[in-house]
């Protein structure tokens, strides 16, 4: 009896090792460092209290950081959910053109972050940027598309959208895909409508991997950094910096690895939050077979 | 209510794989090989009665599903009309042609509830609400799903599913009801029941059923008229009675019924037919035409021939011996149990239970040869 009670921990014994080793116990340590103040470099590490904590609420750029962080997932993920349904329906025909469509599509996905952020820093560059030479054919002055504090947020968020929206595109198609062809069968028959098989059939059936993939672009748009670091380093005035830039700024420029760290744990919460939320929300409205 | 002539109609898929490169040489003769078409239904000419319940039946793949599909306009036709009603049909898209279908698998909507999977047709029409309601009542009412109205297609048993597959049909009215093997995902017992509910639904409803299963005792049991299928011709079409006791091959003659017809190259059994029956090749007679009979035990068949017992099974109310002789290997139904693996027994037929067919395999009619009774 006791040899079976501990074989099964014996199986997950790695998988638990592993997991404790490289999320655990950094999350531990980041709780840790959040209560004590450190520079990275002195071997002392004095105990704060909630000093770290007090210091980033009471700091005006902080607040700034949070609404810009969810201003910025906010607008991706709708961004993406709003146009990669539609795109998907329309990439889901037959032939050639909408297997290369699909292609061109998703290949943003596989180029690296940083060469696409280069990329579009170039495109988006007020002199001699290609997006202010097409907006000039039209009469129109200027975009200081990175450096106009009003607009560098959407500019990030256009290139993110632009980045991800072939993978989340494809794994609507996916869905699609997988979803019986009877039921539409049966639709023709009961002549119903091309908007009544869209709202009624297609669109529930989409429910899951919407909720999936908006979950995803959540957490991942939350956690921004690269673009950001690229782009716009978190300007212009701080327009754009987001809570993992923050971070990284507090800790790897500041030295500052407590604040850091309570900022840390603010994200952590936060996306604790969201994700509760959504499942909250959202589950009772999602259709699961 | 409308019945249904389909004139000369054929299918051909395009089976085009264009994926193969056609520069390459060596598969040119592969490619065209893959990119020929295959005809599925080949010139079929039908005429279903108004109000009849006419089932479609054949081995998988016999185009039964296709030609219900082109019916129902979920197929293009390639050639041939079909008409329901005064109405061609063949560019008419599947809503408009008033039909209701039942798929194998329900095709339910998954994310509807009951009520919305039988409304579902009647809001597309826009139908007014009150009407709406009572009708969903009155159908839910039949096929007794009123418990069930919001309840969701997935939390449903699979009789239950079936039946909202049934009201959403009869929900419609239309004017031709088609059954693709509608009760093939249920279990025996539920099958069973099913099949004489939906015979009962035939008889109130009085509108025409077009019933594809490739099973033959629901064929039996439910058809007004059986349209017997084989690699998309019709072999024969007939009530269930004249299929069974008259078929016009040796394929209709071995597709009804279990065990199959006995069919046995003729032998020396031609001897003893007439002279202009020469062409004859086969003869055939049904497992429980034949009686069995020990060796000793004085009887006078026309026909009696030394058999061994080879298998049986016990079926309950009836035995299936597997036994031998001269002619073959053939199956007996009978009643008996008593006959051993290994016994010699005599096969005893009467005369006016064999069938004859010719080299073609088509029947030919030599029944009532007069001929003397011996033992061969
Ligand atoms: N889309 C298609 N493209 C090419 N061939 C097809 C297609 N659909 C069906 N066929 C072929 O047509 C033939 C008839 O198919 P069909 O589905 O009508 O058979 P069936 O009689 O309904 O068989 P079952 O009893 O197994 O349902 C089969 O040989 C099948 O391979
Ligand atoms: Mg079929």
């Amino acid at each position: 009896m006791r040899k079976h009670q501990i074989t099964p921990y014996i199986f997950i014994a790695p998988a638990i090792l592993v997991f404790s080793v490289f999320y655990i116990y950094p999350l531990m340590y980041m709780g840790y460092l959040s209560f004590h103040s450190w520079n990275f470099i002195s071997v002392e590490k004095p105990f704060v209290g909630l000093d770290n904590y007090i210091r980033i609420f009471s700091d005006p750029i902080f607040y700034e950081t949070v609404w810009n962080t969810l201003k910025y997932a906010f607008f991706t993920v709708a961004l993406i959910v709003i146009i990669a349904i539609p795109l998907a329906i329309w990439l889901n025909q037959k032939g050639r053109i909408f297997t290369a469509a699909q292609g061109a599509v998703f290949s943003p996905h596989i180029i690296s972050l940083v060469s696409v952020s280069m990329i579009w820093m170039w495109i988006m560059d007020v002199d001699y940027g290609l997006l202010n030479w097409i907006v000039s054919l039209f009469g129109v002055k200027s975009v200081g598309w990175l450096t106009n504090p009003n607009v560098a947020m959407y500019s990030l968020i256009f290139v993110s959208v632009w980045k991800s929206l072939g993978y989340y595109t494809l794994i609507i198609i996916a869905a699609l895909q997988s979803i019986p062809k009877d039921l539409y069968e049966a639709a023709a028959i009961d002549k119903a409508s091309k908007w009544r098989v869209f709202s009624k059939i297609t669109f529930p059936m989409l429910t899951p991997t919407i909720f999936f993939i908006s979950i995803i672009a959540l957490i991942n748009s939350i956690q921004v950094f690269e673009t950001i670091d690229i782009m716009t380093g978190g300007g212009p005035i701080n327009s754009t910096t987001t809570l993992v830039y923050y971070i990284y700024e507090e800790g790897f420029n500041n030295f500052h690895l407590g604040t850091a760290s309570a900022a840390g744990m603010v994200l952590l919460f936060i996306l604790m939050l969201l994700t509760i939320l959504y499942f909250k929300v959202l589950s009772n409205r999602v259709h699961y077979q | 209510m409308a019945g249904i002539k389909i004139k000369n109609v054929s299918k051909t898929y395009q089976n085009t794989n264009e994926r193969v490169p056609k520069r390459i040489h060596i598969f040119k003769k592969k490619i065209k090989e893959n990119t020929r078409n295959v005809q599925v239904i080949d010139k079929i000419n039908l005429d279903i009665k108004d109000g009849s319940f006419t089932v479609l039946v054949g081995p998988s793949g016999c185009g039964k599903s296709t030609m219900l599909r082109m019916i129902a306009g979920l197929e293009d036709i390639t050639e041939g009309e079909v008409w329901v009603g005064d109405k061609l049909v063949n560019h008419m898209s599947p809503g408009d042609r008033n039909i209701s279908m039942v798929f194998q698998n329900y095709a339910l909507y998954p994310t509807m509830t009951v009520r919305q999977n039988i409304e579902f047709s009647l809001e597309n029409i826009k139908v007014p609400k009150v009407e709406r309601d009572r009708m969903v009542k009155d159908v839910a009412e039949t096929v007794g799903l009123m418990e069930y109205l919001d309840t969701k297609p997935g939390k449903l048993s699979g009789g239950q599913r079936q039946r909202v597959a049934l009201a959403r049909a009869i929900v419609k009215r239309p004017d031709v009801y088609i059954f693709d093997e509608p009760l093939s995902n249920l279990d025996a017992k539920l099958r069973a029941e099913m099949r004489t509910e939906l015979i009962q639904m035939h008889e109130k409803l009085k509108t025409t059923f077009i019933y594809v299963t490739h099973d033959q005792v629901e064929a039996m049991s439910m058809a007004d008229e059986i349209v017997l299928m084989n690699r998309g011709e019709i072999m024969q079409i007939g009530s269930p009675v004249d299929i069974y006791n008259d078929p016009k091959n040796i394929f209709v003659a071995q597709f009804m019924g279990t065990p199959s017809m006995n069919v046995m190259p003729i032998g020396e059994l031609i001897n003893r037919l007439e002279p202009h029956f020469q062409h004859v090749s086969y003869f055939g007679f049904r497992p429980e035409k034949g009686i069995l009979l020990g060796r000793s035990i004085l009887h006078s068949y026309e026909i009696e021939i030394a058999s061994k017992i080879l298998t049986r099974e016990i079926l309950g109310a009836e035995t299936i011996y597997k036994i031998e002789n001269k002619y073959g290997v053939q199956n007996i139904k009978t009643t008996e149990t008593h006959y051993s693996l290994g016994e010699e027994v005599n096969l005893c037929l009467s005369l006016d239970s064999l069938y004859y067919f010719d080299h073609d395999e088509q029947r030919v009619y030599a029944d009532k040869t007069v001929l003397e009774a011996g033992i061969s």
